[in-house]
């Protein structure tokens, strides 16, 4: 598509929004390693690379606690918001994201029941909600599945399965309050605490998650035609729906089990990008994956230090900015 | 036949229900079939499963004497276009991304876009008029150029037949005309078969060389405009009195059908 894309008169803003995007990344990333508790100055920074004889306390803060925190939360970021771009166009739902159907849902389940039931198999956490996501997104593509996956019927049938395994959720929570010290803050979505264990689990489902996204970004342009067109353009339309589910599934799993139920970055970022960069899924997925990162990082930020010496939980704060926004969607009425 | 698309004693539906009771039927290749009926009579589900986007009950569809069933999807792509009834694009999508699309079933999964690819392309806007469109956004395209720019992504995949559900719906007049007229001229000139739908009797008598009429999922009438358009006939499918004159206009006999009312 070569030819499309030399001559498309967009191309000009696609290329600003890269820059642009690109930059606020960095700044995100520096403002971030800058700002806490403990306040770094740029020739402290430097000096970690650089001196050998850098300030020990301000390299542990650097390197063993912001540092892998704000990577995680990137990639937690990107995830999250490629899951929802990809759930957006496969279902055709202005409204899907991994929380609305039922897929945070079900991974943050699995996650929950490995962190009470056995807190020495941390390791198998992502597996475990990648199975849980995975199975939450079947039962809802069988239960929606009537000759053809109905739109409304699956983002429905989500909700009331969000809904059923959020109630086991908090059942956990009530009768195991025992050990449920982290989980409070997991199912609110926290970044706080996190390792280069948290980063380099997260990191190969992120790079599986991004190029499955980019490669599949012709098939969800096609997908966008509607069912019919699809399929009279040889594409076999249910197998690519499923395998779309999962990859966004994959995604949304590796974000919940490191971080817990983070809620609407992957409604809200595939939206603003849309706005930005249009619909077309060859220019959607890479930026939504891009400004995801930017408002994760961003937020975590403003999380750790707006109430210092308290700290917020990422997902509240994204919860208050992305619950107005949502309604400020829903009245506009999406496109 | 070669060359043509044919359906042998087909039913088919959805859910449990049966729309198509039985239906035998041969398009010829290189003509303009249009298939009548009232609401319900089984026209689009005829449409959509010979153009296998719906699994018919029993019977079977036959793409140059093959079953379509064996063939996959990426062959009956290449030799047979459907477009379904008001398909929708993204709004901001260009219409030379639309055609382009067209090319789908050419590609494997990692091809690049050729310059066959290309030319294609070119040929589709050029043969449905939408040269100066080219970079117009779907959004900004009037119904007729919208159609015309779904019918350009259906002749970039170069088919030999085309399939279309109601091409003129939600269209005024003019672009009613404009759409069919292009089916014509591609008729003409390409040699494309065309299936169609058409509600409009007079609209498919002027533009068809052939006209099927259905009625409760089976064919009733079958022949050259002027032998389906009789007032029996078309008491008989849709159950309204009309009568039928014809004109003589730039040498050309037309058949109209005046429709009367439901009354007697």
């Amino acid at each position: 598509m070569k030819h499309g894309i030399q001559t498309d008169p967009e191309n000009g803003k696609r290329l600003v929004t890269a820059f642009f995007g690109t930059g606020l990344l960095f700044c995100g990333l520096l403002i971030s390693v800058a700002k806490g508790s403990v306040g770094v100055s740029l020739s402290d920074f430097l000096a970690v690379f650089t001196a050998a004889d850098a300030n020990q306390g301000i390299y542990q803060v650097i390197m063993n606690i912001r540092l892998p925190r704000i990577l995680t939360g990137g990639l937690v970021g990107m995830n999250m918001a490629l899951s929802g771009a990809i759930l957006q166009s496969v279902l055709k739902n202005p409204l899907a994201d991994p929380g609305i159907i039922g897929i945070s849902a079900g991974a943050g389940l699995a996650a929950m029941v490995v962190m009470i039931l056995f807190p020495a198999m941390s390791a198998i956490i992502p597996p475990a909600a990648f199975l849980g996501a995975v199975g939450a997104a079947l039962i809802i593509y069988f239960i929606a599945y009537n000759g053809g996956a109905h739109t409304l019927r699956l983002v429905l049938a989500g909700v009331a399965l969000s809904a059923f395994l959020a109630a086991f959720m908090s059942a956990l929570t009530v009768l195991f309050s025992d050990r449920v010290q982290g989980t409070v803050n997991w199912m609110a979505g926290t970044l706080h605490g996190k390792s280069w264990n948290h980063f380099y689990m997260v990191l190969p489902y992120s790079i599986v998650g991004f190029f499955g996204a980019v490669f599949g970004a012709k098939y969800l342009n096609i997908l966008a035609l509607g069912d019919d067109i699809a399929r009279g353009l040889g594409l076999q339309v249910e197998k690519a729906k499923f395998l779309l589910t999962l990859l966004a599934a994959l995604l949304a799993a590796s974000a919940v089990s490191a971080v817990g139920l983070m809620g609407f970055v992957g409604l809200i970022i595939p939206h603003i990008t849309r706005l930005i960069v249009g619909s077309d899924n060859r220019f959607l997925i890479p930026f939504s994956a891009l400004f995801g990162a930017v408002t994760v990082i961003f937020a975590d930020t403003a999380a750790r230090t707006l109430f210092s010496p308290y700290e917020l939980p990422v997902g509240i704060l994204m919860a208050f900015i992305g619950a107005p926004f949502f309604l400020y969607l829903l009245t506009r009425g999406i496109k | 036949m070669t060359g043509c698309l044919s359906v042998d004693s087909l039913r088919a539906g959805y859910a449990k229900k049966e729309v198509l009771k039985g239906v035998s039927l041969c398009f010829e290749k290189g003509r303009i079939t249009t298939v009548i009926g009232p609401n319900g009579s089984g026209k689009s589900t005829l449409l959509k499963t010979a153009g296998r986007l719906l699994q018919p009950f029993s019977g079977s569809v036959l793409l140059e004497g093959k079953s379509i069933a064996e063939m996959d999807d990426k062959s009956i792509a290449k030799k047979l276009g459907i477009l379904p009834q008001s398909p929708i694009a993204p709004m901001d999508l260009p219409v030379h991304c639309l055609v382009a699309f067209g090319r789908t079933p050419h590609h494997g999964f990692m091809n690049r876009f050729s310059n066959e690819d290309r030319d294609a392309v070119d040929w589709a806007i050029n043969a449905t008029g939408l040269e100066d469109k080219r970079f117009k956004r779907i959004g900004q395209l009037s119904g007729g150029e919208r159609q015309r720019a779904w019918i350009a992504m259906s002749l970039a995949q170069k088919p030999e037949i085309l399939l279309l559900d109601e091409p003129t719906t939600y269209l005024d007049i003019h672009h009613q005309f404009e759409v069919l007229e292009l089916l014509r001229r591609l008729n003409d000139q390409h040699g494309l078969t065309v299936v169609m739908v058409l509600h409009d009797l007079n609209l498919a008598a002027s533009f068809s060389h052939r006209i099927i009429a259905l009625k409760e999922g089976m064919t009733v009438a079958d022949g050259t405009p002027e032998e389906v358009l009789c007032a029996d006939n078309i008491y008989n499918v849709f159950n309204i009195r009309s009568k039928i004159i014809r004109i003589n206009e730039d040498g050309i006999e037309k058949t109209v059908a005046v429709p009367l009312g439901v009354r007697h």
